[in-house]
């Protein structure tokens, strides 16, 4: 009876062990990044971080980066990374994978620029303007007049 | 019937099965023969073979059928699969296709073996020897990737603030830059139309990004999704998805900033796709479209482009997203998520 159980338990751990464990599955979603009223204005791949990131923005965040305009107060920025990773379903492609980081950047009224981190970490060894730097250094992608 | 003896009953079902095998051999129609024009070119030998093992027997004008495939009603299965096959991919045209569109094919090549959809398993049943090793589908690989090796210099980015002053400065001295730009307007003025029927849906740029995706062909892209895509995608309702929804995939090319950073250049296409069980059957209820270039110049000579070229891939690889690559993965914590949407 003894060695029955033991079989019995042990079994139990093997096969429990290679099942799917649906607690840990469901704690996983899909994430679609909700801008509200900002725009898309441009995506960046890090290839030294492996991360890819799209940065949304307002029309004066747009206007900014279009070098149609000076900086303004209330030009608002949103930088969102995801970590890359391979396609499931197609060899030689990546997408975006998990959520890394949520990164905000505003002119306030006095002209100056502010940094906010909204989710996750900031990227070691790089400061707030840093990060500042590379918001301003983007530019809205070109689509077909 | 009471005046057949019971012992004679097997024996008359053979003879009727039988007479009945034979009456359909008139309805079978022998594979429609195609002339065989282009040929694999700068292929190794090591690849081809693999190929014309596995592959040409539907996927060529060089079928090499055996017995049974020439019975009906096997003969009527096999002759629509060599229909379709060689709709998507034909190797006895394959000249016809440009450097670009031959690369395409052979990573769809490989996507497909590698995922074990081709050859087909009902194919494999009747002919064992097409079934590929994982060597062979290594070597393929090993050639796909070659195909890349050539294009790998990946651009310098340059400001468009500049490039903008420098052609404003041109355009108003030059003549036949002015009279070019007004031919690319005018071009463009008109919305494009798919040959499909679907036209172009400038209103994209306004739907939530789903998905950003790098490809092996240097391109970066960027996906939106309309409303009701993106209500499927969060309620998880995309087994089949709602009909009216829509994505779009912006194609660029990639360039590289002096930091190392991968942005997008100039635009190469937006492909389309939309749900609609109506007009759509023939392409799992989706309706395609892509618009190329600077001037949205639609894909397709004839409504029937998707079902060549389009939909073997997204039938074989994207089934379990319903058909639709770039699903954005499950890969993010419920609880991290669900606290970061508190504080908003």
């Amino acid at each position: 009876m003894k060695k029955f159980l033991s079989i019995l338990l042990l079994s139990s751990l093997i096969f429990g062990a290679c099942a799917k464990m649906p607690e840990k599955e469901s704690g996983k979603i899909r994430f679609i990044f909700d801008p509200g009223d900002l725009k898309f204005i441009t995506s960046s791949f890090n290839p030294g971080q492996q991360t890819i990131s799209a940065l949304y923005g307002n029309q004066q965040a747009v206007s900014l980066l279009s070098g149609y305009s000076k900086r303004q107060p209330g030009s608002f920025f949103k930088l969102v990374t995801y970590q890359i990773q391979d396609d499931p379903n197609y060899f030689g492609s990546k997408v975006n994978g998990p959520l890394l980081r949520i990164e905000a950047v505003k002119v306030n009224p006095e002209g100056n620029l502010e940094y906010g981190l909204e989710f996750g970490k900031m990227p070691s060894g790089q400061s707030k303007d840093q990060r500042v730097a590379i918001v301003l250094d983007q530019e809205p992608v070109k689509f077909p007049k | 019937m009471k005046y057949i003896k019971r012992s004679k009953l097997p024996t008359i079902t053979l003879l009727c099965l039988g007479l009945g095998f034979v009456i359909l051999q008139f309805f079978t129609q022998p594979t429609e023969q195609e002339p065989m024009n282009g040929h694999l070119r700068d292929v190794p030998r090591e690849v081809s073979l693999i190929l014309e093992r596995s592959c040409y027997n539907c996927h060529s004008n060089a079928q090499q059928l055996s017995f049974f495939d020439k019975l009906a009603p096997i003969s009527w299965i096999v002759n629509k699969d060599i229909k379709r096959a060689r709709e998507v991919m034909n190797f006895s045209t394959w000249d016809k296709l440009s450097d670009a569109e031959q690369k395409g094919k052979f990573y769809a090549i490989y996507n497909m073996v590698l995922a074990e959809k081709m050859p087909l398993s009902s194919y494999i049943l009747t002919h064992p020897g097409s079934k590929l090793s994982t060597d062979e589908i290594a070597t393929i690989k090993k050639f796909a990737l070659s195909l890349s090796k050539k294009d790998s210099f990946i651009p310098a980015h340059t400001k468009a603030k500049a490039v903008r002053t420098v052609r404003a400065s041109q355009d108003s001295t030059d003549p036949s830059r002015t009279a070019a730009a007004g031919h690319l307007a005018a071009a463009i003025s008109t919305v494009p139309v798919s040959p499909n029927g679907i036209t172009y849906n400038a209103d994209f740029k306004n739907w939530k990004v789903i998905g950003m995706s790098m490809l092996i062909d240097n391109t970066i892209r960027v996906i939106y999704g309309n409303d009701i895509a993106v209500k499927a995608i969060a309620e998880e309702n995309f087994h089949p998805w709602p009909n009216g929804s829509a994505v779009a995939k912006a194609v660029f090319k990639q360039t590289k900033k002096a930091s190392g950073e991968i942005v997008p250049g100039d635009f190469v296409n937006m492909q389309y796709m939309i749900k609609d069980d109506k007009n759509y059957s023939e392409t799992e209820d989706w309706g395609f479209a892509k618009f190329n270039g600077q001037e949205l110049k639609p894909t397709g000579k004839t409504a029937l482009f998707a079902q060549q070229s389009c939909i073997s891939c997204h039938r074989q690889l994207a089934e379990s997203t319903g058909f639709l690559f770039n699903v954005p993965p499950k890969v993010n914590s419920r609880k991290l998520i669900e606290n970061y949407l508190k504080t908003l």
